[in-house]
């Protein structure tokens, strides 16, 4: 395989974990808590596109877009129910609350579909050649699409009144309270908002390949992975650490490491040394562990 | 006949888990520390045990390679955060938990892969069954003679107020740490005799949704309460024995039940958490008077 498919490849992935790891870099920094049940939003959002535009047989545009406003509506319906209860239960109670909600929204799933993998369309796109490396149109629509959704939240966050109301909680909720902000309405458009990213991310990961009902949740360590990466509420940093964690991954497998480790040919230890394709996805099991220990706040991270 | 055969495996089943959710609890009820690895000293527990009795020694043997290793490992893990926070700590172990599965499924040579290992020695049925009972008291009985030592009263303290030990000159890491190596002794012991009961293990038993069902047990039963664990690990581990074999009455294919039994598992430990945190029955709060 080329190096130009290589960094196409780990391109797209860290789209796919960027998209989804914005919700939750700023749900873990508004609530305080590891929401482990965000990546199943994931799944749903790409088994409600495929309810819509499969099933009930809708254009894809608009599938898409009910899909994202529903998953939204979830899960301001989910933090009303579950977890505006636990705001003063501190972190550790909501993170297990999320994870048993996790499990159940993912039977749930599994109990409606069946744990059959799908896919939204039935014949695999052509790809077209692009500097040695092929892209399929849906892959070129998944980059266009994160790129403006990232960009479009870029302007949210910095030039609308919401926006700012958004940060100042992010940064200081006490605070942002005594200075008249209605934080929960704010947590509440956090909510829609990154569910909806999460939702999309699901169609967009389901678009690229296929879709099942634990999709989210293999996904969890990579998300929290680009979280911690870019530094907890770091929204900027989760988008970076996505780009970061998804080119590792593809790298990671890619390279020959004989080169480092014979020191650039100055000694001849190793003939080749590789890292096992199947070991690509524990690249970012390893990561999160190495930030754990070294730096939790993150690379991007303030002390 | 068929019915004594499984009240048996009901029996060894529900003690197999009571040890694994006794050993969760130890780290999370009495020291605070969110594991949600727990899967990982089931499955280096199952496989140390297996792959020592394969090659010739005696079960006994087998059952003390695998509780050291464990403990070991539970110590070892405790390194690679540096304060075991609640919330970083679960992320922390679950990526654990998923490199071990990963390491099992791949390294063929020395686990069998995805085939696993088959044919593991057991002991005689009824023998096996007393060797489980006394696991399981011995076991009961450790946590609660840990909790009522200065160890465990410490223990407490850090899970309560970490900053108030450290100002009490208690190294809060070494008490944290000594927490994981116990968790990890029992759990590898829980593996040790479910690889020998099952007679078979591959990486499909160790799925992090293991380690997910273990924690409905010790959050069910009562955080911090050895009692009530052991009720919460029966409640759970009957309720998922008895909707298998409610499966041929009900017009539910065999994979929607699964789901719905684990739809289920998940909503009550969210449910516990929203309403009852402190579980069935409670820890019992010990008053000291000077």
């Amino acid at each position: 395989m080329l190096i130009s498919q290589t960094l196409l490849n780990g391109l797209l992935r860290g789209m796919q974990l960027a998209i989804v790891s914005v919700g939750l870099t700023m749900i873990f920094k508004i609530l305080g808590f590891a929401n482990f049940a965000h990546v199943s939003l994931v799944a749903i959002g790409g088994f409600l596109v495929y309810l819509f535009y499969i099933t009930v047989n809708m254009n894809l545009g608009v599938s898409v877009l009910l899909a994202c406003t529903l998953t939204g509506i979830i899960a301001v319906a989910i933090d009303r129910v579950v977890f505006k209860r636990m705001r003063a239960a501190g972190s550790v109670t909501p993170m297990i609350a999320s994870l048993g909600l996790s499990i159940a929204m993912r039977n749930g799933i599994r109990a409606i579909w069946g744990s059959t993998i799908r896919s939204y369309e039935e014949m695999v796109s052509p790809g077209i050649e692009f500097l040695g490396a092929r892209i399929t149109i849906p892959q070129i629509w998944i980059i266009g699409i994160v790129a403006t959704s990232m960009l479009s939240f870029h302007f949210l966050l910095q030039k609308t009144k919401l926006g700012k109301a958004m940060r100042a909680t992010s940064d200081n909720l006490a605070l942002a309270q005594s200075r008249g902000i209605e934080t929960e309405k704010v947590i509440m458009y956090t909510w829609f908002i990154g569910a909806s990213f999460a939702g999309l991310g699901g169609f967009l990961i389901g678009w690229d390949t296929q879709i099942y009902p634990a999709m989210g949740f293999d996904m969890v360590i990579p998300v929290f992975c680009a979280v911690l990466l870019g530094g907890i509420g770091n929204v900027y940093g989760a988008m970076l650490g996505a780009m970061v964690l998804g080119c590792a991954e593809n790298l990671a497998v890619f390279l020959d490491f004989a080169n480092i480790i014979n020191m650039g040919g100055i000694i001849n230890l190793v003939d080749s040394v590789r890292v096992p394709i199947q070991y690509k996805y524990g690249v970012s099991f390893v990561t999160l562990v190495i930030i754990l220990l070294l730096k939790p706040s993150g690379i991007m991270g303030k002390r | 006949m068929m019915l004594l055969n499984f009240a048996i495996f009901l029996y060894i089943t529900t003690a197999i888990y009571c040890i694994l959710a006794l050993s969760l609890d130890f780290q999370y009820g009495q020291a605070g520390l969110v594991n949600f690895g727990q899967v990982a000293f089931f499955c280096i527990g199952a496989y140390a045990s297996a792959l020592t009795v394969l090659s010739g020694a005696p079960i006994v043997m087998g059952i003390a390679v695998a509780m050291i290793i464990t403990g070991l490992a539970g110590a070892i893990i405790s390194f690679t955060a540096r304060n075991m926070g609640g919330t970083y700590w679960g992320i922390a172990t679950l990526a654990i938990g998923e490199i071990v599965r990963l390491f099992v499924l791949n390294e063929d040579w020395l686990t069998g892969g995805a085939v696993g290992l088959i044919d593991i020695p057991s002991l005689p049925k009824y023998l096996f069954l007393v060797v489980v009972s006394i696991s399981l008291i011995g076991t009961y009985l450790t946590m609660r003679f840990l909790q009522r030592t200065p160890y465990g009263r410490v223990l407490r303290i850090v899970r309560e107020d970490e900053d108030l030990s450290s100002a009490m000159g208690k190294n809060t890491f070494s008490f944290k740490m000594r927490a994981m190596a116990v968790g990890g002794t029992f759990g590898g012991l829980a593996g040790s005799l479910y690889a020998h009961y099952m007679r078979y293990i591959g990486p499909e038993a160790f799925f992090p949704i293991e380690t997910f069902i273990v924690w409905g047990m010790a959050i069910l039963g009562g955080k911090g309460n050895s009692r009530g664990i052991i009720v919460g690990a029966i409640i759970i581990q009957f309720f998922y024995m008895g909707t298998r074999v409610i499966k041929d009455y009900l017009p539910l294919g065999a994979e929607t039940l699964a789901s719905l039994r684990m739809l289920i598992i998940g909503l009550l430990i969210m449910l516990i958490m929203m309403y009852r945190p402190e579980g069935l029955f409670p820890e019992k709060k010990r008053i000291y008077r000077g």
